[in-house]
C-alpha cells in the first residue's frame, strides 16, 4: 500500500515536471514552419555544404525529411562538426528558425549503416 | 553453408516449440517422461542454435560475401577478430547471439537444477522454450542472418569507430546480461505456475541474477569508456535511448537483488519480488525492442523496421502473462510477516527499492516521452539531459546515503540513538570531509559537495565493517571467505561510491574551454596551461593522420597528441588526446581537435577531475560481484538442508 501511494504521487510529479516545460519539440523539415523558439530538427543533409562552422556566417547546407518528399530548409550551423557529417547523412540539430533559415548550434549524427544508434557524435 | 544455417534454425524453432508445448502438457498432467523429453528438446535446441552460430562465424571469418549479412557488415581487409565481432554488429547476427545465449543459459540452468527442483524445472522448461521459440521464429521468418546473394567482390566494411577492442567485448557482455535476466524470470514464472511459491526459486536463481546483473553493469562501464576514449565528445553517458535501454533493466535487477534478501530472511515482499523480476525481464526485452525497432530513434534518424512490431507484441504478451500469473497466485504470495518499524533494516531495503524503481521508471518515462507526446499531444517532444540529471540527483543521492545506513541498521526495530552510535565514525568523517571540501572551494556545486560528503560517509562505514570483521577473524581474506555475499556486497558498494565520486567529479566539477590556437600559442583552463607546439602528418595504410602536439604545464605536465584521421574511404574520425594525472586523483586533461584552419586549430579542452575513478569502479564492481557469486560449499549445504526441511 505504501509502495502504491508513493508510486502514484511520483507518477503525478513526473507527469507534472515532464509536461510543464523543459521539453522541446522534435520536428522534421516538413513540419518546421511556424515554430518559434528552440526545437530539435532531424533530417537528411543535402549539399552543397559551404562555409565554415567556426566563422560568423557559419556552415551552410540544406535539410530535408529523412523519408519522402519535403521542402528543403536552409541551415546555418555554428559549432563543432561531428565526424560523420556529410551530404546524405541523417543529422539532428538543435536551434531555432530565423526568417526562413534554421540557425543551429548543436549537431549530432547517427551512423546510417547500423541498426543501433551507434554512439553518434555529440557536438 | 547458408542452407545448413537456415536448417539448423528451423530445427531450433521446432525444438523450442516442442519444449514449450510438450513441457506445458507434461507439467500439467504430471507426466514425468514428457517433462524429461521437453527438457531434452531444450538442450538439443541449444546445440542446433550453436550449429547455426558456427556457420555464421565461419562465413564471417572466411569473408564469404555470398551471405548478405557478411557483405553488409564486413570487408576483406578486416582482421579476423573484427570480422568475427561483426557477428553482433548487425541486427540478424545479434539476434542469433541472443538465441544462442538464451538456449545455452536455459539448458545449463535446467541441467544444474534438475534433481533439487524437479517440480519447478518441469515449468521452467516450457517458459524458456516459449521465449526461445519467439526468438527462433524471428530469426527464421523475419530477420534471417542466412540470406544469400550473388557473391560480392568486397563487403561494405565496419564503421571505423567500431573497430576497437571495446566493441569486441562490450556488446556480448551486454547480451550475457540482458539474456541472463530471463532465467530468474522463468523460475519465478515456474514457481507461480506450479504453485510452489516458496523461496526456492530465489535461492536457485540468485547466482543467475547476480551474473546477469554483473555482465550488464560491467558491459555498460565498458561502453562508457569506449564512448569516452573513442567517440570523443568528452562525455561518457548521454542518456541516449539505447544507453538507457541497458540502464533500466540493470536498475530493476539491482532492486530485485536487494529485495530478495528480505524475502529469503523474512518472507516479506513476495509479490513485489515477482513484479521486480518480471519488470527486469520486460525491460530487457523492451531494450531489445528500442534498439531494433527504431521507434524512438525514428525521430532521430532511423527508418522504422518491421521487426519492431514483433518485439512490441512480445513485450505486451509477456507482460500480460506475468500480470495474470501474479494476480492468479496472489493468495499464495501473501506476506507472512509485516513491517514492524519504519526505522529498521527491512524498511531501509524497502526505501532502497522504492528509490531504485523510481529512478528506473523516471528513465523509462524519459525514453517513451517522445512516443507519448506524439500519441496524446499530436506533437513529438523530447526531454533532455536536465531532466535526467535532476532525477539522478533526487533519487541517486538518497540512495547513496542509504548504502551506508542500510547494511548497519538493526533488523526489525532500530532506535535513532543506537543508529547514531553505530554510525558515529562515518558521520564524523563525513562532516569533516564536507567542511574540508567547502573550505577547498568545492561549494561551487551543491550536489557535488553532497555527493562527496555522502561518499565519505559510505566509504567509512565499509572500512569500519571490514576493520571490525578482520579483528574478529584475524585476516581480511578469512573474513571475505566466511561470508562472501556480505563482503562481496560491500565491495560492490565501494565500487558504487567510486562511481559516484567519478561522475560527480567529471560532471559537477568539470571545466571546459574552446579556443583557436596558432602554433606556439597557449590557453589556460582551470590552472592548466596547454601549449600548441605543432602539427604532425603521417600516412598509414588506411588513412591520412594529422596530430596536433600539445604540451601541458602548470598544475600538471605532459604531452598530448590530439588529431583527426582522414580515411581513404571518405570517413573522418577525430582521435582525442587524453592525459591522465594519477597524482591528482585520476584527473584527465581531455583535448579535442575540433577544426583546422590553415595552420591554426580550434581546440576544445576539458579538465575532468577524478573521472578515472569511474573505470576503476568498473573493475571493483566486477571483483565484488565475483566474490558474491563464487560457489560456496557452506551455502550449498545450508540450501540442501533447507530444501530437505521444506519437503519434510
Amino acid at each position: 500500500m505504501v509502495a502504491l501511494a508513493v508510486a502514484s504521487v511520483l507518477a503525478v510529479f513526473l507527469i507534472y515536471t515532464a509536461l510543464g516545460g523543459n521539453s522541446i519539440a522534435l520536428l522534421q523539415p516538413s513540419n518546421l514552419a511556424g515554430h518559434a523558439g528552440t526545437v530539435s530538427l532531424t533530417g537528411k543533409v543535402r549539399g552543397p555544404v559551404t562555409g565554415d562552422a567556426k566563422s560568423g556566417s557559419g556552415l551552410r547546407f540544406a535539410l530535408r525529411d529523412i523519408q519522402g518528399q519535403s521542402p528543403l530548409v536552409p541551415i546555418v550551423y555554428r559549432g563543432s562538426v561531428p565526424d560523420l557529417f556529410k551530404a546524405g547523412r541523417d543529422v539532428n540539430l538543435t536551434g531555432h528558425l530565423e526568417g526562413s533559415s534554421f540557425v543551429a548550434s548543436q549537431m549530432t549524427t547517427k551512423c546510417p549503416s547500423k541498426y543501433t544508434s551507434t554512439p553518434n557524435n555529440k557536438a | 553453408m547458408a542452407d545448413l544455417g537456415r536448417a539448423a534454425l528451423v530445427v531450433s524453432l521446432g525444438l523450442a516449440v516442442y519444449a514449450a508445448c510438450a513441457g506445458t502438457y507434461g507439467a500439467l498432467e504430471k507426466r514425468g517422461r514428457l517433462v524429461d523429453s521437453a527438457r531434452n528438446a531444450l538442450i538439443a535446441c541449444f546445440f542446433s542454435t550453436a550449429i547455426a552460430a558456427i556457420v555464421l562465424a565461419l562465413a564471417l571469418v572466411h569473408h564469404d560475401f555470398s551471405f548478405v549479412y557478411v557483405a553488409s557488415h564486413t570487408s576483406r581487409d578486416l582482421s579476423t577478430v573484427y570480422a568475427l565481432s561483426a557477428f553482433w554488429g548487425g541486427q540478424e547476427g545479434s539476434l542469433l547471439l541472443w538465441l544462442l545465449v538464451l538456449t545455452g543459459y536455459g539448458a545449463l540452468a535446467v541441467v544444474l537444477n534438475r534433481r533439487l527442483l524437479r517440480d519447478l524445472i518441469a515449468w521452467v522448461v516450457p517458459v524458456v522454450g516459449a521465449i526461445s521459440a519467439f526468438f527462433a521464429f524471428v530469426l527464421v521468418a523475419v530477420s534471417s542472418p542466412f540470406q544469400t546473394q550473388v557473391p560480392a567482390v568486397d563487403g561494405a566494411g565496419l564503421t571505423p569507430s567500431l573497430q576497437n577492442p571495446y566493441m569486441v567485448a562490450h556488446p556480448p557482455m551486454l547480451y550475457l546480461g540482458y539474456v541472463g535476466l530471463t532465467i530468474p524470470f522463468a523460475f519465478a514464472a515456474a514457481s507461480m505456475l506450479s504453485g510452489h511459491t516458496d523461496e526456492r526459486w530465489i535461492v536457485a536463481t540468485r547466482r543467475w541474477t547476480l551474473a546477469a546483473w554483473m555482465f550488464l553493469g560491467f558491459g555498460q562501464i565498458l561502453g562508457s569508456h569506449w564512448a569516452y576514449v573513442e567517440v570523443g565528445w568528452g562525455g561518457f553517458y548521454a542518456w541516449d535511448p539505447v544507453e538507457n535501454a541497458a540502464l533500466m533493466p540493470w536498475l530493476a535487477a539491482t532492486a530485485f537483488l536487494h529485495s530478495v534478501m528480505i524475502q529469503e530472511r523474512k518472507g516479506m515482499l513476495r509479490v513485489w519480488n515477482m513484479i521486480l523480476v518480471a519488470l527486469a525481464f520486460e525491460l530487457a526485452i523492451f531494450g531489445d525492442f528500442l534498439t531494433r525497432s527504431g521507434v524512438i530513434n525514428s525521430i532521430h534518424s532511423f527508418a522504422k523496421s518491421s521487426i519492431g512490431a514483433w518485439f512490441l507484441g512480445f513485450v505486451i504478451v509477456t507482460t500480460l502473462f506475468s500480470l495474470v500469473l501474479i494476480l492468479w497466485r496472489l493468495p499464495l504470495l501473501r506476506a507472512r510477516t509485516k513491517l514492524e518499524s519504519a526505522l529498521s533494516r527491512e524498511a531501509a531495503f524497502l526505501y532502497n527499492n522504492l528509490l531504485l524503481v523510481a529512478l528506473c521508471l523516471t528513465v523509462l518515462w524519459g525514453v517513451i516521452f517522445p512516443i507519448l507526446t506524439e500519441l496524446f499531444l499530436g506533437q513529438s517532444r523530447t526531454i533532455g539531459r536536465p531532466y535526467y540529471d535532476f532525477f539522478l540527483r533526487i533519487f541517486g543521492l538518497p540512495l547513496l546515503l542509504l548504502m551506508g545506513i542500510g547494511p548497519l541498521i538493526a533488523w526489525r526495530r532500530a532506535s535513532v540513538r543506537a543508529l547514531v552510535k553505530t554510525l558515529r565514525w562515518p558521520i564524523a568523517v563525513a562532516l569533516v570531509a564536507g567542511a574540508a571540501l567547502i573550505a577547498a572551494g568545492a561549494g561551487s556545486s551543491r550536489p557535488g559537495v553532497i555527493a562527496y560528503t555522502f561518499s565519505a560517509f559510505v566509504m567509512t562505514t565499509i572500512v569500519v565493517e571490514f576493520v571490525r570483521g578482520t579483528r574478529a577473524t584475524g585476516s581480511v581474506f578469512q573474513l571475505i571467505a566466511r561470508n562472501r555475499r556480505r563482503y562481496g556486497g560491500y565491495i560492490v558498494h565501494a565500487s558504487i561510491v567510486l562511481l559516484a565520486i567519478g561522475i560527480a567529479g567529471a560532471s559537477a566539477f568539470q571545466t571546459t574551454r574552446e579556443q583557436k590556437l596558432a602554433i606556439g600559442q597557449s590557453m589556460t583552463v582551470a590552472g592548466h596551461t596547454v601549449t600548441f607546439r605543432g602539427l604532425e602528418h603521417e600516412r598509414s595504410g588506411v588513412a591520412n593522420e594529422t596530430r596536433a602536439v600539445l604540451t601541458l604545464s602548470g598544475q600538471t605536465s605532459g604531452t598530448i597528441r590530439s588529431g583527426v584521421n582522414q580515411y581513404f574511404t571518405g570517413d573522418t574520425s577525430r582521435e582525442v588526446g587524453i592525459h591522465t594525472d594519477w597524482l591528482r586523483g585520476g584527473e584527465d586533461t581531455y583535448v579535442i581537435f575540433d577544426q583546422q584552419q590553415g595552420k591554426d586549430v580550434y581546440f576544445k579542452v576539458l579538465i575532468k577531475p577524478l573521472v578515472n575513478l569511474i573505470w576503476i569502479a568498473g573493475f571493483v564492481f566486477l571483483a565484488g560481484s565475483l566474490v558474491a557469486l563464487w560457489p560456496d560449499a557452506r551455502e550449498q549445504r545450508r540450501l540442501v538442508a533447507r530444501l530437505a526441511l521444506a519437503r519434510g
